[in-house]
């Protein structure tokens, strides 16, 4: 075997040696990629009180000057921002002329449907204030009802909450004419729209 | 003839030996496949207040973050305090609302009071519908103990997975204790 034969076999072997390790080495990479867990979800609208149902006031035999004031606490849950109104859809009797309401909002540290206890009004002041008739006529629908936001902000966001004074009074002045009246079952709603 | 096969010797061997470290090059260089860490699953799980039932933290503030879930350890537990805001008794039960399906049948979520198991379910199941009863005094506040894990008879389509949970809790008027 001659030297030339030695070396070339040489080189062979170690070409073969490295191609070998070579094939070794970059068959074992790879690479995948992938798109996964793709999906489409609705955002939610949720609004909710603390009344379980119960209502706030059912006076009965009113005398002129008797007040009911009391509280209830609307929450709102949904993922969507929303916009909240607060309106009736009943209609009121004609006891409502001489009944004078009043809506504030505030907080409460600790509410419990519907005591008042602990009650703070926000600064604004009340969101509506006249008779409930008035209310009746004025603010029957989502269009027309009272536009409320918690605190200061103006959207309603998930985990954001607003306690409610409602006061009902029977005017001091109320007529004769009032005796015997009704303002029937009513009811205050709260509706939110996501913005 | 004899001399002629003793030179041969040395020349067969060094043919092994080079097929030998031939074979250990490749062998070596070829990357281990390696055992690899299973990737856990998260399950973020919040409860909503609101309604007659105001909830201590409230969404969107998670509760219980359970970032090492993998079938039979990694369980995570937290608490959280419901107060019945309702004038009257309130009997309380849990729906979820998953961010994802991918943990439905997977992961289970239990709450208990007191050391009694109000509830025990699959997310899919308290998606479905409410589970359990937490009986509320009108104003008492509660402290529920919740836990996310995945049994351990689950073997595979947990690794990775990332969900959050909101637990709804459903109020109802209850009976006076």
């Amino acid at each position: 075997m001659t030297i030339k034969l030695k070396v070339l076999l040489t080189v062979l072997t170690l070409s073969s040696l490295g191609g070998l390790s070579a094939v070794g080495v970059f068959s074992a990479f790879s690479s995948t990629t992938s798109s996964a867990s793709n999906q489409f979800a609705s955002g939610s609208v949720v609004l909710a009180d603390n009344d379980l149902g119960a209502s706030m006031y059912s006076v009965s035999n009113a005398v002129p000057g008797e007040s009911v004031s009391k509280c209830i606490k609307v929450s709102y849950s949904g993922s969507l921002d929303a916009d909240v109104r607060l309106y009736t859809t009943s209609t009121i009797g004609s006891l409502g002329q001489y009944i004078d309401l009043t809506i504030t909002p505030g907080s409460q540290a600790t509410s419990t449907f519907p005591s008042c206890t602990g009650f703070t009004a926000d600064s604004g002041g009340a969101l509506y204030s006249g008779t409930l008739a008035a209310f009746g006529t004025t603010k029957n629908s989502y269009a027309n009802g009272v536009v409320d936001y918690p605190g200061a902000t103006t959207k309603w966001s998930t985990g954001g909450s607003v306690v409610y004074q409602i006061t009902a009074t029977l005017q001091s002045s109320a007529p004769d004419a009032a005796q015997g009246l009704t303002t029937g079952s009513h009811t205050f709603s709260w509706e939110a729209r996501n913005q | 003839m004899y001399l002629e096969e003793n030179r041969n010797i040395p020349r067969i061997a060094g043919a092994i030996l080079g097929a030998c470290v031939a074979v250990v090059v490749v062998v070596m260089a070829l990357p281990s496949a390696g055992s690899g860490g299973v990737l856990p699953a998260t399950v973020d799980l919040s409860v909503r207040s609101g309604g007659a039932v105001a909830a201590a933290p409230a969404a969107p503030n998670v509760v219980l973050h359970a970032a090492n879930l993998r079938p039979g350890n990694g369980a995570a537990l937290a608490r959280f305090d419901l107060d019945n805001e309702a004038g009257r008794p309130a009997m309380v039960s849990f729906e979820a609302v998953p961010t994802s399906t991918e943990l439905d049948s997977l992961a289970r979520i239990s709450v208990r009071l007191e050391g009694r198991r109000v509830l025990d379910a699959t997310i899919g199941e308290l998606r479905q519908g409410a589970l359990g009863a937490v009986a509320l005094r009108p104003g008492e506040q509660r402290t529920l103990l919740v836990t996310a894990r995945i049994p351990v008879e689950i073997e595979t389509g947990y690794e990775g997975r990332k969900v959050g949970v909101e637990l709804v809790p459903v109020a109802r008027e209850g009976r006076q204790r």
